[in-house]
């Protein structure tokens, strides 16, 4: 018996494999993100407050991976950003990783430079405060996936420093 | 078609109805007994942190949903993380880890505990199972030891007490 290579036959096999790993729950999620803001191009300053990972996950669209980010705000009743905050985290294994928020408030650690070992704990600081996370972290690596908002029976609503009785001021960012 | 063949007809359609109907209150029901809700409070807060964030079981998409402060909400004016878990999602999780595989729990329950890895819950959390969250409360730790105790109908408070936390970051390091 022999078989003969058709290029539509290679095509099928192509279109096959592409539309087999594709995942669907994950394109949903990115495309519902929706379009770059207006005058804000993909980089460091882009998407404040969206599940990073989405894209940053190591599976693209993005290039960069990240294992962990999100973005962080000044006050629990109001979005606008932290910045020159620190994220610290620290993983089970006993490894641990410090980033610093930018300014709309995103921070990430880079796959390349920080993996870790599920669970990990976070605290944030700034200006010798700190607040630490009250629960670890087991599995998801976008912060805005579970700190969306509005807070409701399954989501906790935005990252923030200060609480509604709690002050702060932060000059804007250059 | 005559009205004598169309009366006919409604009338079997009417008798297929009535005996197709009929047959669901012929089906035998099974009561299980399981572990009581009584003291559950104790497991509940083994369970919270360890299981219940909202990354995890804490997600509305889970089939074994955990409820309380660290995640998914029983009362829905109630959002994660305020306030405090409160009886409802203590009420919640204990009808969902009932819920999950109650033949088996029973099993469990009524054999006094014995080869508590039979229910799905001790076999995820032991790592004995696939679990993407990994070994949560591995064989002979006090979260084990009290989730196994309540199944076997002999709440040890003391092992429940002892792990109310949840993991912890390791000692030393500058954290």
């Amino acid at each position: 018996m022999s078989a003969r290579v058709t290029p539509l036959g290679v095509l099928l096999v192509v279109a096959f494999v592409t539309a087999a790993c594709n995942d669907p729950v994950r394109n949903t999620e990115v495309s519902e993100l929706g379009a770059e803001a207006r005058g804000v191009p993909a980089g460091p300053l882009h998407r404040p407050g969206q599940p990073c990972l989405a894209c940053h996950g190591g599976d693209g669209p993005a290039d960069t991976e990240f294992a962990l980010a999100g973005t962080v705000y000044q006050r629990i009743d109001g979005k606008v950003p932290l910045h020159d905050a620190t994220m610290r985290f620290i993983d089970s294994a006993g490894a641990e990783y410090g980033v610093v928020s930018n300014c709309v408030g995103n921070f990430w650690a880079s796959a390349d430079n920080f993996r870790p070992v599920w669970p990990v704990w976070t605290k944030l600081e700034y200006e010798g405060n700190s607040v630490e996370m009250t629960s670890a972290m087991f599995r998801e690596g976008s912060c805005g996936e579970c700190h969306a908002d509005p807070a409701s029976p399954s989501r906790v609503g935005h990252l923030y420093f200060a609480d509604e009785n709690g002050s702060l001021s932060q000059e804007r960012c250059r | 078609m005559t009205r004598v063949r169309v009366r006919r007809l409604l009338l079997v359609a009417c008798a297929f109805v009535a005996v197709a109907c009929d047959r669901y209150g012929d089906e035998a029901r099974t009561t299980v007994a399981v572990p009581s809700r009584d003291g559950f409070e104790s497991v509940d807060v083994i369970l919270e942190p360890h299981c219940g964030t909202l990354d995890c079981h804490g997600n509305p998409a889970r089939n074994f949903r955990v409820y309380g402060a660290y995640g998914l909400r029983a009362n829905g004016a109630d959002v994660t993380g305020i306030p405090d878990t409160t009886v409802l999602d203590v009420d919640a999780t204990y009808d969902a880890i009932v819920s999950l595989d109650p033949e088996t729990l029973a099993a469990v329950f009524r054999e006094h505990g014995q080869k508590p890895e039979r229910f799905i819950v001790v076999a995820k959390a032991r790592g004995l199972e696939h679990h993407t969250g990994g070994t949560r409360l591995p064989a002979g730790s006090d979260g084990d030891r009290c989730l196994v105790s309540w199944l076997a109908g002999k709440l040890d408070e003391e092992r429940c007490n002892a792990d109310v936390f949840g993991p912890l970051p390791l000692d030393g390091g500058t954290w």
